[in-house]
């Protein structure tokens, strides 16, 4: 069977855990631990390592979600995944002090990712806060990057159907890239 | 909201002074830090700039896989991790009845027996300190 490894990143309180159990189809591993840092995000634990969670796509293929960190201080963990992966789900929170700059920084950090493999960008919470739009992302990434496609989706990570859809268009966009029997032989 | 225990003066002496009496009985103790399990750097011993906060991220996703290592196998969560090389050994140790745990790293002259022995003596150390500061 081939596997795909797919990283879920983005920054602290964004929904990379939710979005997980929302489309793994076996127990998610995690590696929650009590958050101390309330002022970044205030929910009462973090990963600190990662979150695992897998997907059956059909006879032949798998997808492992991988999801790491959002603090800086853990992106050791980002290259380790990062190396392996196929492709990146980014959140971002809507609600973030500079969603925007939280994108941009987290396409840059992953560049080569994005280029050999593919992203999407799933912005949630933007039922608490409506603005910055998708629209909004998609210009400022065009204007940082104008050689990458990123689409982006308005997404709640809690709802399975609207992270599928996410997780479909980036592997759309990965096979426009490279079909993944290629990629992971 | 109570003060975090990276934040906590308290905590960090109790810490700090368990890691010196550390010191002073294993000539081979390269370094140690105590972290906080969501990765802070609570106090530390022979760590210079920023190599403190590199360990104290990377002690607290260790810990957090061998906990989930050991929850996958049906086990009870991790006592102590050990990662063995040439030059020496880095073994952590959760201290008891606090979100802590104390990562050290010691030279090829100490035995994995003895510095584990160190370790855990240390570990006990700084509970029984936190529980004298709480009282």
């Amino acid at each position: 069977m081939a596997e795909h490894v797919i990283l879920i990143a983005g920054p602290m309180g964004a929904g990379k855990t939710t979005a997980i159990e929302a489309l793994s189809e076996i127990p998610v591993v995690s590696t929650e631990a009590a958050n101390t840092d309330r002022e970044t995000a205030d929910k009462p634990t973090t990963t600190v390592a990662l979150d695992y969670g897998e997907i059956t796509l059909d006879d032949t293929d798998k997808i492992r979600l991988y999801g790491v960190p959002g603090q800086r201080r853990f992106d050791f963990m980002w290259r380790i995944i990062e190396e392996r992966a196929l492709g990146l789900i980014l959140l971002v929170n809507n609600d973030a002090k500079d969603p925007i700059g939280e994108a941009t920084a987290f396409v840059e950090h992953f560049g080569d990712l994005v280029k050999r493999g593919g992203a999407v960008i799933c912005v949630t919470r933007t039922d608490v806060v409506s603005e910055p739009s998708a629209a909004d992302y998609v210009d400022a990434i065009r204007r940082t990057y104008p050689e990458i496609i990123i689409p982006v989706f308005a997404m709640d990570a809690r709802d399975r159907d609207q992270m599928v859809i996410a997780l479909t268009a980036l592997l759309i966009n990965i096979e426009a890239q490279s079909p993944l029997e290629q990629d992971v032989a | 909201m109570t003060t975090p225990l990276h934040r906590s003066a308290q905590t960090r002496a109790c810490c700090a002074e368990a890691l010196a009496q550390l010191e002073s009985q294993c000539s081979s103790l390269k370094l140690a830090v105590v972290v906080s399990d969501d990765g802070f750097e609570v106090a530390s011993h022979g760590v210079f700039n920023q190599q403190g906060n590199r360990l104290a991220s990377m002690a607290s996703s260790m810990q957090a896989l061998g906990d989930a290592a050991a929850r996958e196998m049906k086990l009870t969560p991790c006592e102590y991790l050990l990662i063995d090389t040439t030059d020496g050994h880095l073994l952590q140790r959760r201290i008891h009845g606090y979100p802590l745990v104390l990562c050290a790293v010691f030279d090829h002259r100490e035995t994995v027996g003895r510095s584990l022995f160190a370790a855990s003596e240390c570990a006990q150390t700084i509970a029984k300190n936190m529980l004298q500061v709480a009282a």
